[in-house]
């Protein structure tokens, strides 16, 4: 690293150096902040509530497709035993038939639940205000419900399955069709202090209250539990068809 | 001459690498002074992203072996179909529930209607908190297309079971297990005139939204729609 020149020439060409030298390190520092800048993933509190959130969810997934695994293993262990003989099959397969039933509803179930009540308080009639329940209201409640722990429901002794709608038609209030009326009585079983939670915090109580309905929760958690009966109307499918799936 | 211009560029070459390494240096000094402060604030998100990325992992594999047991099952109860008559009403009894439940994959024709929030400046006489899709929209809709006869829905993916709550959570809505932003889609098996009829009835659900100036597409007609299970549903 010998410099050839002398004298002026010399001294110039170190200050080149001292200023090319400088002007390096600051490019070195700048290209070194720009890419820790662009690589810095943006970790706000947001993404972090949004993972664990989506965490929570895939954990309770696999919950329920643990459970799956089991029901299944547990049908085919059935069928193996039956080593071929046609009638033991069969027995499985009413068994099978059976567990189908309850998933969709079509059986009868109790357990632990809530008995929850729509009823009219009798306030005397106010000018113009509208104090009808319409069939949105009570879908919300079944909703709400449904989103917060409830394995199974009831309006009025109807039992609600996937395919279920409540409708009004001719200011007549439907559940799949069969007429109900109030009080509005519904029966849920599933997580009792969930349910009952959900109730508290949403606005729809106090919505009912303004239109002068209250709501009464009675909770049963032991002994005497919540029944619920079968979804009785006959379900056909003409359309949906079972995928046929690549499974062997 | 040469050897200068070598000299020059062999210095700013130092130059710039010093810099950088300073710099990262700088940086990761700085790091671990406010790691040590806040530990979990830093390595959180990676110590989520890795159990999220490992329990999904686990539950594809979950997934593919219920596939497995559920075509094994199916071939016993094939061969046992194949032998006694009286076993056929029974397959056909536990398929409809199976559709029911939400068990199953489904496909056959349909609608489809998206729903999304109202984007750009809301017109006058309109409620802002109106213009966005809300859960009991989502569930009002489902409600109409089960009373037109939709024999299977689902919702951005979601096949509606049952048990399948659509609740409000902030800016996203959560269908059963998923939390889903718009545009909401949502796909319904079932005869696909009395399916367009309902919604499109004069006052119906889309007219409501439509007059809160909520997006709607649709609803269209699908000769073939084809619908997943609904995550956590039970097979029977």
């Amino acid at each position: 690293m010998t410099t050839g020149g002398s004298g002026s020439g010399a001294s110039s060409g170190r200050t080149l150096y001292l200023v090319l030298f400088g002007a390096s390190v600051l490019v070195g520092f700048m290209a070194a902040v720009q890419i820790a800048t662009v690589r810095q993933p943006a970790v706000s509190h947001g993404d972090i509530v949004e993972l664990r959130s989506e965490l929570y969810q895939q954990q309770a997934k696999q919950q329920s497709l643990l459970k799956t695994l089991a029901d299944l293993q547990n049908q085919l262990e059935k069928y193996q035993a039956t080593s071929g003989n046609k009638e033991d099959m069969a027995r499985a397969l009413i068994q099978e038939v059976q567990e189908a039933r309850r998933q969709a509803g079509l059986e009868p179930v109790s357990g632990p639940g809530i008995i929850l009540t729509i009823r009219d308080m009798g306030l005397p009639p106010a000018d113009g205000q509208d104090r009808h329940v319409y069939d949105w209201m009570l879908q919300m409640i079944v909703n709400l419900l449904y989103g917060n722990g409830a394995e199974a429901v009831a309006v009025n002794g109807q039992r609600l399955i996937t395919t279920s709608f409540i409708r009004e038609v001719n200011g007549i209030m439907q559940v799949d069709t069969h007429p109900v009326s109030m009080p509005y009585v519904i029966a849920a079983v599933g997580d009792v202090d969930r349910m009952k939670a959900a109730l508290t915090i949403n606005p729809i109580v106090q919505d009912y209250r303004q239109i002068g309905k209250e709501i009464i929760i009675e909770e049963r958690k032991d002994g005497r539990w919540v029944e619920i009966p079968a979804f009785h109307d006959p379900v056909e499918f003409r359309f949906a068809k079972k995928e046929v799936s690549g499974g062997t | 001459m040469m050897q200068r211009v070598g000299t020059a560029a062999l210095l700013t070459l130092v130059g710039v690498v010093l810099g950088f390494m300073l710099t990262v240096q700088m940086r990761t000094t700085g790091e671990a002074n406010r790691a040590s402060v806040t530990p979990l604030r830093l390595e959180e998100p990676a110590r989520l992203s890795q159990a999220l990325s490992a329990v999904r992992r686990a539950n594809a594999d979950l997934e593919a072996r219920i596939r497995d047991l559920q075509g094994q099952i199916e071939g016993y109860e094939k061969s046992l179909n194949d032998e006694m008559e009286s076993v056929a009403p029974l397959r056909k009894q536990l398929e409809t529930c199976e559709i029911i439940s939400g068990a199953v994959p489904v496909h056959g024709p349909g609608v489809v209607v998206t729903i999304d929030d109202h984007h750009g400046p809301v017109p006058a006489g309109v409620d802002a908190r109106y213009a966005i899709v809300h859960d009991f929209d989502i569930r009002r809709v489902v409600n109409e297309l089960f009373a037109a006869g939709a024999e299977a829905v689902s919702v951005n993916g979601q096949r509606i079971a049952m048990r399948t709550g659509v609740v409000c959570i902030g800016p996203t809505i959560r269908v059963g297990g998923a939390r889903l932003v718009p545009p909401f889609t949502i796909e319904a098996i079932g005869d696909p005139g009395r399916l367009q009829e309902q919604l499109n009835r004069p006052g119906g659900i889309l007219d409501v939204l439509r007059s809160r100036s909520v997006s709607v597409t649709g609803p269209k007609a699908d000769a073939d729609l084809h619908l997943g299970s609904a995550a956590g549903a039970q097979s029977g």
